[in-house]
């Protein structure tokens, strides 16, 4: 009986630790800033450089982040382009520029060769030394072409238009590409500088997954950091929310046989105590696809639109609800009223303990989902990494959905979001 | 040149040590695959770097089986098979596969439907009980389709007619094909959306939702046994159904006449298109020639479209889009922006020099090394994903092929010579028979 009762409960404990067995993570060489999750089942090697600077540092220089980051992979060494030497041993280059960071990522094949390679390479890439009058001239010409295509394209116009507005008087309000004066303006100096301030050693945050361990990862880092300066802890700007346009609708014309709609309510950061009630709720309300009250309400049952959906957009410096969806400009007034009766009940939360319930179940059990290939590991990894949220981000996870209830989602809707600070904006021709 | 080498060489050690030491890169060493009885293919794929399992149940049937006056058909019926069976309510479906934390969705191709659900390995069961009920027992009412009709039509008008690049592809299948298989646009046009009725949905429903004109594919983390028995249970019982053919052909002769839009686009957009044979077991060292092929014109930065159009400033982007398993004629397209200074005529002269200039002075130090290299390692990258694995098996399956062809790949690619390259160059980019469509700004 007791052979049999302890079996149970080691088969029992097997169970709850396969059915949650989140990846490890390993502080490399015990930085905090470098981190690695050792997955060996392929041999793929992840590699995410984060840059604590994003579009939002840019200053009066707008768009500078994204010229600079965008430049790197462009510098010329024995007569190629970085990028190409990365292409040579089918190594994929990524560089991308959001509002509160940056990163650069390399995936390749896990051989000493490679890793020792592209170490080599990632350092000369971000000491930047190879920036010509040249490069800069064609970055600009690309740049500016899409910010042209960006101005045709309805739901880059809503974005721009709603962060213009909604983010007034901070560094979010601008669009990442910057304006177009501000780009054409640019010159190499300006540029070599601002890549001299972000990029050091106290700015870079780096994460690896895959088939590589420890020490190696050491090395590489080692290499790839070889020569960058350390810089210095400096204090970021911290911006407020300027904007207090009680419920505010524009409309941007726009020649297209759909309308297009966004509206943004201020929320929280990811950081803040009712991070997760909000969470859970917005799963509720159109963060979960079909079955939630958007998508319900819009798409299942009126036929209004084929995509409607919200979710929590965290800013490191404030938190916005987005609703976004798309309908035929003939109907766009009904499909905004029903948003706006959508957005009351959100408020009001009569929902049953039964759907909160499922809905906590779900995002309890999606996690998983959240961890299964190195590209989505890498990604999670980044942003524990970005957040500075603590080694037992899984347990603290876990137990902020665990915690939440009807009452809390009630309280934090209620004091965190401020329905009534709203903004509608619609591109379309209406 | 000896330094680039050595690391080829080291990458196909590599891959080759993988194979032997994790396993890991060889579909034949992570499928299963057998046949019920009532004909349904089954094929497993063992991975299990993570608890998790994808289940997908793959139709033979998509837009090029459908005709003028039902096109987009395949599509509509997709999305109505969300909308219950006699054992479920509208949306049950998706919310049961959500309770368990899943993610579902479905797709329609030119040759295929499909439908998934991802979840925790615990959950396969709800997966297979629920698919295989909605294999036939499918409601399908007037009135679920009078709401899921205009939502077909804001996907339409989302993806196609707000989206001058998916309208001008449309228009350069219909003008080449017609009506015909791959011409006809997968979702419809707005007249055959607007006209499908219930009746025809059954009729497509009853004859291609059959066990044996379907495949289902597993793949992830599984227990194989308790799986097969499970599949047997819930698809078994199924019976097994002859499947006609309904497609009409539309004698409609094909131009090379050019097309011209005005659109909501900020420069010029040139696209080349012209006819690419299907692939078959046969001719498939010519079908891989060609992705290589196009993989060095425009497959990386180093390409040369980038490194002698984009880079030197003759154009903002350059494209190539086409697709190596076709069953039937397909389009290749070729294409890309002019910068402002240079004429859209002057693009397509320097498009169709790049290619000129490879037949007559073939290739560079080292590029057909470097280009199969990166073809060889984004082979291994698929393997990161369950969902990606999957996807290609199933698409290869449904059309008719072998997913064996993907072990054979790399064997495949490290064959070809330069001298492939030119044959397919010869072969394809030829004046006459290219279609150049252009859509100017407004």
């Amino acid at each position: 009986m007791i052979k049999f009762i302890s079996t149970s409960i080691l088969l029992f404990f097997i169970y709850q630790c396969d059915s949650y067995a989140y990846p490890n993570i390993n502080f490399i060489k015990d930085n905090p800033d470098y981190l690695l999750i050792e997955e060996n089942s392929l041999p793929i090697i992840d590699i995410r450089i984060g840059i604590k600077y994003g579009s939002r540092d840019d200053g009066a220089r707008t768009g500078i982040t994204n010229f600079a980051i965008k430049l790197l992979h462009k510098q010329e060494v024995d007569n190629s382009k970085l990028i190409h030497h990365f292409e040579r041993i089918g190594a994929i280059y990524n560089s991308d520029v959001s509002r509160d960071s940056s990163y650069i990522s390399v995936r390749l094949i896990s051989t000493p060769e490679n890793i020792h390679y592209v170490s080599k390479k990632l350092n000369i890439l971000l000491k930047h030394q190879h920036i010509t009058q040249d490069l800069i001239d064609d970055n600009k010409d690309i740049i500016l072409n899409a910010i042209n295509r960006g101005k045709l394209d309805p739901s880059s116009i809503i974005q721009n238009k709603a962060n213009e507005i909604f983010f007034i008087n901070t560094g979010y309000s601008h669009p990442i590409f910057g304006y177009k004066k501000d780009v054409k303006d640019l010159n190499i100096k300006e540029v070599r500088n601002y890549l001299d301030s972000i990029i050091n050693k106290n700015s870079l945050e780096i994460n690896i997954v895959g088939d590589i361990n420890e020490n190696s990862s050491a090395n590489l880092i080692s290499n790839l950091l070889s020569g960058i300066p350390q810089g210095k802890d400096t204090d970021k700007e911290k911006f407020i929310l300027n904007y207090k346009k009680h419920r505010q609708v524009i409309n941007i014309p726009h020649k297209s046989k759909q309308t297009h709609i966004a509206i943004y309510i201020p929320s929280v950061t990811r950081l803040n105590k009712d991070f997760y009630n909000i969470l859970v709720a917005n799963y509720i309300f159109g963060g979960s696809g079909f079955g939630s009250m958007l998508m319900k309400e819009i798409r299942e049952e009126k036929g209004l639109a084929y995509s409607v959906y919200s979710y929590l957009a965290p800013y490191s410096d404030f938190g916005v609800l987005k609703i976004s969806m798309q309908t035929e400009t003939k109907n766009t007034s009904k499909a905004i009223e029903i948003l706006k009766n959508q957005i009351i009940r959100f408020r009001n939360f009569n929902i049953s303990r039964s759907s909160v319930g499922f809905a906590k179940i779900g995002l309890l059990r999606s996690f998983n989902l959240r961890f299964d290939t190195n590209k989505k590991m890498l990604e999670n990894l980044s942003a524990i990494n970005e957040y500075n949220i603590p080694e037992n981000y899984f347990e603290h996870y876990v137990n902020g959905i665990n915690n939440v209830t009807i009452r809390s989602i009630r309280e934090s809707l209620n004091s965190s979001i401020m329905f009534d600070n709203n903004l509608i904006i619609t591109v379309g021709n209406n | 040149m000896v330094k680039t080498l050595k690391y080829i060489l080291v990458l196909l050690i590599s891959i080759l040590i993988s194979d032997i030491a994790i396993s890991s890169t060889n579909f034949n060493d992570r499928i299963e695959q057998y046949q019920l009885k009532n004909g349904l293919k089954i094929i497993l794929i063992s991975d299990n770097r993570s608890p998790i399992v994808m289940s997908s149940v793959w139709y033979k049937v998509g837009s090029s089986y459908e005709y003028e006056g039902i096109t987009g058909i395949s599509h509509i019926l997709e999305h109505m098979m969300f909308k219950g069976t006699e054992n479920t309510k509208p949306g049950e479906f998706s919310r049961e596969i959500k309770k368990i934390g899943g993610t579902e969705n479905a797709f329609t191709g030119k040759d295929f439907t499909g439908y998934y659900q991802k979840v925790h390995k615990d959950y396969i069961e709800l997966c297979l009980k629920l698919e295989s009920d909605r294999m036939i027992n499918l409601n399908l009412s007037e009135n679920d389709l009078k709401s899921e009709r205009e939502v077909v039509k804001e996907e339409r008008r989302l993806r196609t007619e707000d989206n001058p690049i998916s309208k001008i592809f449309e228009k350069i299948g219909l003008q080449i094909f017609g009506f015909n298989g791959y011409g006809i646009p997968i979702i419809g046009t707005m007249d055959d959306i607007n006209a499908i009725t219930i009746e025809d949905l059954k009729k497509w429903y009853s004859n291609y939702y059959v066990p044996n004109n379907a495949t289902l594919i597993i793949a992830g983390s599984f227990n194989k046994k308790e799986t097969k028995k499970l599949i047997q249970k819930y698809y078994g019982k199924i019976e097994r159904k002859s499947v006609k053919k309904f497609s009409k052909k539309d004698t409609l002769q094909t131009s090379y006449k050019d097309i011209l839009l005005k659109d909501n686009v900020s420069d010029p957009i040139l696209v080349l298109s012209f006819r690419k044979e299907p692939f078959t077991n046969i001719n498939r060292k010519e079908s891989y020639a060609l992705e290589i092929l196009f993989e060095l014109m425009d497959g990386a930065y180093s390409s040369r479209f980038t490194t002698n159009l984009v880079d030197k400033q003759i154009a903002f982007n350059t494209f190539i889009s086409y697709d190596t398993y076709s069953k039937e004629n397909n389009l290749v397209a070729i294409g890309g922006s002019p910068r402002e200074n240079v004429s859209v005529d002057e693009l397509k002269r320097l498009i169709i020099k790049e290619f000129d200039n490879f037949i007559k002075k073939g290739l560079k130090d080292n590029e057909l090394e470097y280009t199969k290299s990166r073809l060889i390692a984004h082979n291994v990258y698929k393997f990161d994903s369950i969902f990606y694995q999957a996807m290609q098996v199933g698409v290869l399956e449904t059309k008719g092929f072998n997913w064996q062809l993907l072990d054979q790949y790399i064997i495949d690619i490290e064959s070809i010579t330069e001298q492939d390259l030119i044959n397919v160059a010869k072969k394809y980019i030829v004046e006459d028979y290219i279609l150049t469509s252009i859509i100017n700004p407004l």
